[in-house]
């Protein structure tokens, strides 16, 4: 059996200086699935990815990538993200970062550079990345995080700031990569895109789960503990549980978790 | 070493270091040639000493330059080389070839620049053309200086990076080249005993770009010319060691590099 593509046990991240932890026990083992995990801003979902890639130094638990060590991988070519800063090797145009990006990852430009055709970012290639849009640099980090066919895809919330014509191509791009896919987003409208996809809640530095994202519309939040949950969570501002077809606030129609929690509580 | 062309391409078209690497190296040698040079003996083997120690001393200092500027900017791409050397075909090794081989390479071309100027200025000053004597030797000891000098850089900001504060670097950048006036100095005017001079990578290489342009080995003390001279194979032995141990521990420490916000080093 092969190893899992992303495997985390009793991962927590904190922060030098600070008083709580950025992210708190999280566990997660992921083998050709996907799975979204939605949460408010600074919740820890980047801290996760981050750990994940081993971008961010762990206080407790392990992280293993590709059954690898993340601490010890080398030469991993199976992962793909779309952090920005991953890229930001040296001050060259996009066009030879593409050139660049392809010969470190060994894989051919072809594609990628059609891509970029496709989502009309001809212009962005003569720029190095620190002058683009905020949009167009998502969307660089986007295509370079799905080329080269990852294993592995780590997206940190690959929709912010990018219009809706080009959010819908690269669903379309998602949708026949066949890598383990763990993308983070504080929106939840767009879980109806990914109704295969599994989800995952984040509060506070804790995953709470998993569901089902095709869910969503069945899913409600209510205060304090119910019969029946099929979870519960606590959070700064008290303890909520989620519930199915039954509750206080459906979170379909929610525009994102903290609305959700406010409203709630 | 995929980086090693896009990194040299950046710094020849970067304006700052070819002011800095270049331009205002060439405001000293006009000192050298029109002022400090008042009172110096008129006779040729003085005017060539001379000549070649300037050479020596400045080519030092821009390749210091050139090294640290290419070497700081690597506190821009932590992110980027954590994730390179796990998820890419990129090693710390060959990361450092890279970064070496590209400041070889400029540090070739800046010595050339600058032996060009040496000679045009000194030349027209003293009314007799001295000409570097041994390009060959120029053009290994400036690619071996260069890949030194950046080996050193590499080493000093991922020290800075994984267990100083960013806040450091504007400090520690100042260490080569304060090193290299110290040592480049003290061989022009104090003799130190032989044994410090092959150890010393900095006197390794003004001795080499010394005797490259000169033609005859560097002396102990540069400015009097009968002191005991120095046996070149040594300063290329001290040199290639200095370089093959920094390669080594830049490779070691870039395995294990930090992630570090380039906000971390502002001063205020």
């Amino acid at each position: 059996m092969p190893d899992p593509a992303l495997s985390i046990h009793d991962l927590t991240v904190r922060y030098p200086g600070s008083a709580t932890d950025a992210v708190s026990g999280v566990s997660l083992d992921l083998e050709g699935d996907r799975v979204v995990v939605v949460g408010p801003n600074g919740c820890g979902k980047t801290t996760l990815l981050k750990a994940a890639l081993g971008l961010t130094p762990v206080t407790k638990g392990s992280v293993r990538v590709l059954g690898h060590d993340v601490r010890t991988v080398r030469g991993e070519l199976g992962v793909g993200t779309n952090l920005a800063d991953v890229y930001r090797l040296m001050t060259i145009p996009v066009d030879g970062l593409i050139s660049l990006w392809s010969d470190l990852k060994g894989g051919t430009e072809t594609e990628v550079r059609r891509w970029f055709e496709e989502f009309g970012l001809r212009e962005a290639l003569g720029r190095p990345l620190h002058r683009l849009s905020t949009g167009q640099t998502k969307l660089v980090g986007d295509l370079l995080a799905l080329a080269y066919t990852p294993r592995l895809l780590l997206l940190d919330e690959p929709f912010d700031n990018v219009d809706f014509g080009r959010r819908h191509r690269y669903i379309e791009l998602l949708a026949r990569s066949s890598a383990t896919v763990v993308m983070n987003t504080h929106e939840l409208e767009l879980l109806h895109a990914f109704p295969d996809w599994g989800l995952y809640f984040m509060f506070e530095g804790r995953l709470i789960g998993r569901f089902r994202a095709a869910d969503l519309e069945r899913l409600y939040v209510s205060r304090g503990r119910r019969p029946g949950a099929i979870a519960t969570f606590s959070t700064a501002v008290g303890e909520f549980s989620v519930t199915l077809d039954a509750g206080e606030v459906p979170m379909k129609g929610s525009s994102n978790l903290s609305y959700l929690l406010e409203r709630v509580a | 070493m995929s980086l090693a062309l896009p990194y040299t391409r950046a710094v020849l078209r970067n304006p700052n270091l070819l002011f800095w690497g270049i331009a205002f190296m060439a405001f000293w040698f006009v000192l050298g040639a029109y002022v400090f040079s008042v009172g110096l003996p008129s006779n040729r083997p003085s005017e060539e000493s001379y000549t070649a120690a300037w050479f020596a001393i400045i080519a030092l200092f821009s390749l210091t330059i050139i090294a640290m500027s290419i070497a700081s900017s690597m506190t821009y791409g932590t992110d980027a080389l954590a994730f390179s050397f796990r998820f890419t075909r990129l090693t710390p090794t060959s990361y450092v070839l890279s970064l070496m081989a590209s400041s070889a390479a400029v540090g070739f071309l800046f010595s050339f620049v600058m032996a060009a100027l040496v000679s045009g200025l000194f030349s027209a000053h003293f009314g007799t053309a001295i000409w570097p004597s041994n390009l060959v030797g120029l053009v290994g000891v400036s690619l071996l200086s260069g890949a030194f000098m950046m080996g050193l850089g590499t080493v000093l900001v991922i020290v800075v990076v994984n267990y100083l504060t960013l806040r450091s670097l504007s400090f520690i950048e100042f260490v080569p080249l304060v090193l290299s006036y110290i040592f480049g100095f003290a061989q022009l005017y104090v003799a130190l005993p032989p044994l410090v001079l092959y150890l010393s990578p900095w006197n390794d290489m003004e001795s080499l770009l010394y005797q490259a342009y000169r033609g005859s080995p560097a002396t102990v003390t540069l400015a009097t010319s009968s002191s005991t001279a120095l046996y070149w194979p040594y300063s290329v032995l001290g040199l290639v060691a200095w370089v093959v141990l920094l390669v080594l521990i830049a490779s070691v420490l870039l395995g294990r590099i930090r992630s570090v916000s380039v906000q971390e080093g502002r001063q205020i």
